[in-house]
C-alpha cells in the first residue's frame, strides 16, 4: 500500500509500504479516504512545532475512513460502516489520566505528530475505544473534519457557560471559524470573529458567522465597539497563536472575563499581568479534546448545527502529498482546509 | 488633625486638616490606630505603580482603627469598638458589580491609590465596608486583615485546595500569608520559595511554614522534587511579580494545573504559552477581596488559625512615616510588615 512520509523537514515522499499487521482482537482496520491538513502538520512540515519534531513521520491526525475488517471483540463497527478515531496515546496511570483529564496525559503520544505513525496512507489500524462511528449520511470529508470539530467543542466547554456572552474569537482560519460556530451553537449572544484575509471573513460568513472584522482595515477596539456597542465582551478565544491577538483580548475583556488560549505559538508572548492580575482575568489553556467531544462533533455536524462545506478550499490526491504543502505555502490566505483524497 | 501625604514620589510631608465632615446615617469615624505599609505603597512612594500615577496621595490602605461615633443608620458596630473596612469604592452598576465581582468593578478607586486613604488621625468609612473586629484581636493583627484578605481571596480562586500539593513563590507578607491559608484549607503540603535572603524563610517557619526553599541556593526542580518527591504539585501562587516565579510555576506545575497571579509585575513577563495550552493550564488572576474574604480574615486571625505576630518586623510611629519608607528601602528583604502607630494602642 501507498504511505506519505515526512523524511525531514520539507520533504514529503510516498513509498510502498507492506499491508498492516493482523488485528488484535479490539482493533479496527480503515481504509483511509480522506486526510485533512492541519495547522501543526503545516508547522511540522517546516520543522518549527514546539514540541512535534522527530523525523521521519507518517502525518495524519484527522482523518476519515471505511472499515475494511475488525477484530473479534470489536462491537462498536461493522466492515462497510464510516469511521475516525481520537489519535491520542495515553498511559492511563498518570493523576491527569487518573483523573479522567487523559487529553494532557503526561506521557501523552499522538499518532501523527508526537508518536507512532499516523494515517497518511491507504490502511490504518485503530483500536476501538478511540474509534467513532460516522452516520451513512456524512461524508468522508465531514468525517475528516471531526478532528478540528472536536477541538471547537472542547475548547468553548473549557470556557463554561456562554449563553447570553459576548464572545471574540482571534483567528478565521479551521479552528477559529469551529471555534465560532460552536460558540454561536452553544448560545453565545454575539459572536465576533477577526483574521487579517477578507477570504477566510468570507467563508465565516458562510458558515453562519454574521460578525467579522478584518483587523488590517479596522482597529480591534473599533471593531468591539462596533459588534457588542457598550457591552463589551466575556470571552474569548485566541487562535491564532500571536502576540497581537493575544494582546486585544487581555486587554479587552470584560473585568473577571475569560480567554482560551488555542493557538500555537511559535514564540512565547509577553503577558499583561497587570490586566490579568486586576482585572481578574482568567486565562485557560485548552488541548485537543477527549472522546465526548468527538461524540459530540460527530452529532452537531449530523445535526447541521456545524457547516464544514465551506471551509474545505482545496483538494489533492495522496500522490500529491508535496504538492499540497507547497501549495499552503504559496497561497497560505486562501488555502484554509486543504484535503488529501487518499482514495477517489 | 493630622495627615500624611505623599507629595510627590520620595516625599511626604504632614498637614494640619480640619476635622472630618459631619457622618451620613451610614458613615463611621475611625480613630486610626495603626497602618500597615504595603508593597504596592512602596511602588506608589517611588512613582512605579503601573495604575497609580496621580500626586499628591494619601496612603493606607491597611490600617485599624477604634470607633469613635457612628452615622444614625449604623448597627454593625458602636463606639469604642475595634474596626477595619476594605478600601474598595465601586460603582454597583457595571458588569462585574452587577454580577457580584465587585472587587473588579469597572469603575473601581482603591482608597490609599486613588481615592484617600487613611494616613491621618480619623478618617469616615461606610458601613458596607466595614468589618467589626473582635476585641482579643490587636490593632496591629486588625491592620494584618487587610493582606489576610488577599490570601483568603486568591485560595479560594484555585478552588479546592485539599489533598493538593502547592507552591506558593514570593515569601513576603502576601506569599506568607497565601501560605497559611493554604495549609488551613487542606493543602496536602505548601512550599513557600523565595529569590532573595533566607529571612522571610526564617519568618515562615515562625509562622508554621514548614517546607522552603532559597531559590539562590536551590533549583525550583530540585526543591519541588525534595519537598513532593514524584508528586509533583497541582497549584501555584505567583506572589513574588518576577519572571522566574511564573517561568518556574508554568513550567512546573502538573499537567491541567493551577497557578494564581497575585504579585504586582512591574515588566510584563513572557509566559510559556506551548505549555498553558498544551498542558490546559488554568491561569487565574486574583484581584484583592470581597468583603466575605475581609469577613473570614478576621475569623481566622481572631481563631489563631493564623500566625501574624512574627510578620510584623519594625515599627514606626506616624511622625516618622518617611522614615518607615527609607528603613524598608536600606533593609531590602531584611523587612517584611513595617507598621505606622497612628495612636498608640
Amino acid at each position: 500500500m501507498k504511505q506519505a512520509v515526512l523524511q525531514r523537514p520539507g520533504l514529503v515522499e510516498i513509498k510502498e509500504v507492506p499491508l498492516p499487521r493482523d488485528l488484535n482482537p479490539n482493533e479496527i482496520l480503515l481504509k483511509i479516504h480522506r486526510v485533512g491538513i492541519c495547522g501543526s502538520d503545516v508547522h511540522m512540515y517546516y520543522g518549527k512545532h514546539p514540541f512535534a519534531n522527530t523525523y521521519p513521520m507518517v502525518q495524519g491526525h484527522e482523518y476519515g475512513g471505511e472499515v475494511i475488517a475488525v477484530g473479534k471483540d470489536v462491537t462498536l463497527l461493522k466492515p462497510g460502516m464510516k469511521a475516525t478515531a481520537r489519535p491520542h496515546l495515553v498511559c492511563g496511570e498518570c493523576p491527569a489520566c487518573l483523573r479522567g483529564q487523559y487529553n494532557v496525559c503526561q506521557n501523552l503520544k499522538v499518532e501523527g505528530c508526537a508518536g507512532p505513525e499516523g494515517a497518511a496512507q491507504e490502511y490504518f489500524i485503530i483500536p476501538e475505544d478511540r474509534a467513532v462511528v460516522i452516520p451513512d449520511q456524512l461524508s468522508y470529508e465531514q468525517a475528516a473534519m471531526i478532528e478540528p470539530i472536536a477541538v471547537g467543542a472542547h475548547s468553548t466547554k473549557r470556557a463554561g457557560d456562554l449563553k447570553g456572552k459576548n464572545v471574540v474569537v482571534t483567528g478565521a482560519g479551521t479552528i477559529g471559524n469551529l471555534v465560532a460556530q460552536f460558540a454561536v451553537a452553544r448560545g453565545a449572544n454575539n459572536v465576533l470573529i477577526t483574521d487579517l484575509v477578507d477570504a477566510k471573513l468570507k467563508i465565516a460568513n458562510e458558515c453562519g458567522i454574521t460578525a467579522t472584522a478584518n483587523l488590517n482595515k479596522e482597529s480591534f477596539n473599533e471593531a468591539v465597539k462596533r459588534v457588542f456597542g457598550e457591552s463589551g465582551f466575556q470571552v474569548a478565544f485566541e487562535a491564532v497563536g500571536a502576540q497581537s491577538a493575544l494582546t486585544d483580548l487581555i486587554a479587552g475583556v470584560e473585568n473577571g472575563g475569560t480567554v482560551i488560549i488555542i493557538g500555537v505559538y511559535v514564540q512565547n508572548p509577553v503577558v499583561n499581568m497587570g490586566f490579568l492580575g486586576e482585572h481578574e482575568l482568567t486565562v485557560l489553556g485548552s488541548m485537543m479534546y477527549r472522546h465526548e467531544d468527538y461524540l459530540e462533533a460527530v452529532d452537531w455536524v449530523s445535526k447541521g448545527k456545524i457547516k464544514t462545506w465551506p471551509l474545505i478550499t482545496h483538494y489533492f490526491s495522496l500522490d500529491e502529498y508535496h504538492n499540497a504543502y507547497k501549495f499552503i505555502e504559496s497561497n497560505a490566505d486562501q488555502a484554509v482546509k486543504v484535503m488529501i483524497e487518499v482514495t477517489e | 488633625m493630622k495627615q500624611a501625604v505623599l507629595e510627590t514620589p520620595g516625599s511626604i510631608v504632614f498637614r494640619e486638616i480640619p476635622m472630618p465632615e459631619p457622618l451620613k446615617p451610614n458613615e463611621i469615624l475611625l480613630r486610626i490606630k495603626k497602618i500597615g505599609v504595603c508593597g504596592s505603597d512602596i511602588h506608589v512612594f517611588h512613582g512605579k505603580h503601573p495604575f497609580v500615577t496621580k500626586y499628591p496621595v494619601i496612603q493606607g490602605h491597611e490600617y485599624s482603627g477604634e470607633v469613635a461615633e457612628v452615622g444614625s443608620a449604623v448597627t454593625l458596630v458602636k463606639p469604642g469598638m475595634k474596626a477595619t473596612a476594605r478600601p474598595q469604592v465601586v460603582c454597583g452598576h457595571c458588569a462585574p458589580c452587577l454580577r457580584g465581582q465587585y472587587n473588579v468593578c469597572q469603575n473601581l478607586t482603591v482608597q490609599g491609590f486613588v481615592a484617600n486613604g487613611s494616613a491621618q488621625e480619623y478618617f469616615v468609612v461606610t458601613e458596607d465596608r466595614i468589618v467589626a473586629v473582635p476585641d482579643k484581636v490587636s490593632y496591629e493583627q486588625a491592620a494584618l486583615i487587610e493582606p489576610a484578605a488577599v490570601g483568603a481571596h486568591s485560595t479560594i480562586r484555585a478552588g479546592s485546595l485539599i489533598g493538593k500539593n502547592v507552591v506558593v513563590a514570593g515569601a513576603g507578607t502576601i506569599g506568607n500569608l497565601i501560605a497559611q491559608f493554604a495549609i488551613n484549607r487542606g493543602a496536602k503540603k505548601v512550599l513557600l520559595t523565595t529569590a532573595k535572603s533566607d529571612f522571610r524563610l526564617g519568618i515562615a517557619k515562625e509562622c508554621g511554614i514548614k517546607e522552603t526553599a532559597n531559590l539562590s541556593k536551590e533549583s525550583f526542580p530540585d526543591a519541588v522534587k525534595r519537598v513532593f518527591g514524584e508528586e509533583g504539585f497541582q497549584v501555584g501562587f505567583e506572589a513574588a511579580g518576577a519572571q522566574g516565579a511564573v517561568t518556574d510555576l508554568i513550567a512546573g506545575v502538573e499537567n491541567g494545573g493551577t497557578v494564581i497571579i497575585v504579585g504586582v509585575f512591574e515588566e510584563n513577563p513572557v509566559v510559556n504559552m506551548g505549555f498553558l495550552g498544551e498542558h490546559e493550564l488554568n491561569v487565574l488572576g486574583s484581584m484583592m477581596y470581597r468583603q466575605e474574604d475581609y469577613e473570614e480574615a478576621v475569623q481566622f486571625i481572631a481563631d489563631e488559625k493564623l500566625i501574624t505576630s512574627p510578620l510584623i518586623t519594625s515599627r514606626f510611629p506616624f511622625n516618622e512615616y518617611l522614615e518607615a519608607y527609607h528603613f524598608i528601602e536600606k533593609q531590602g528583604d531584611k523587612s517584611l510588615k513595617v507598621m505606622i502607630d497612628v495612636a498608640g494602642n
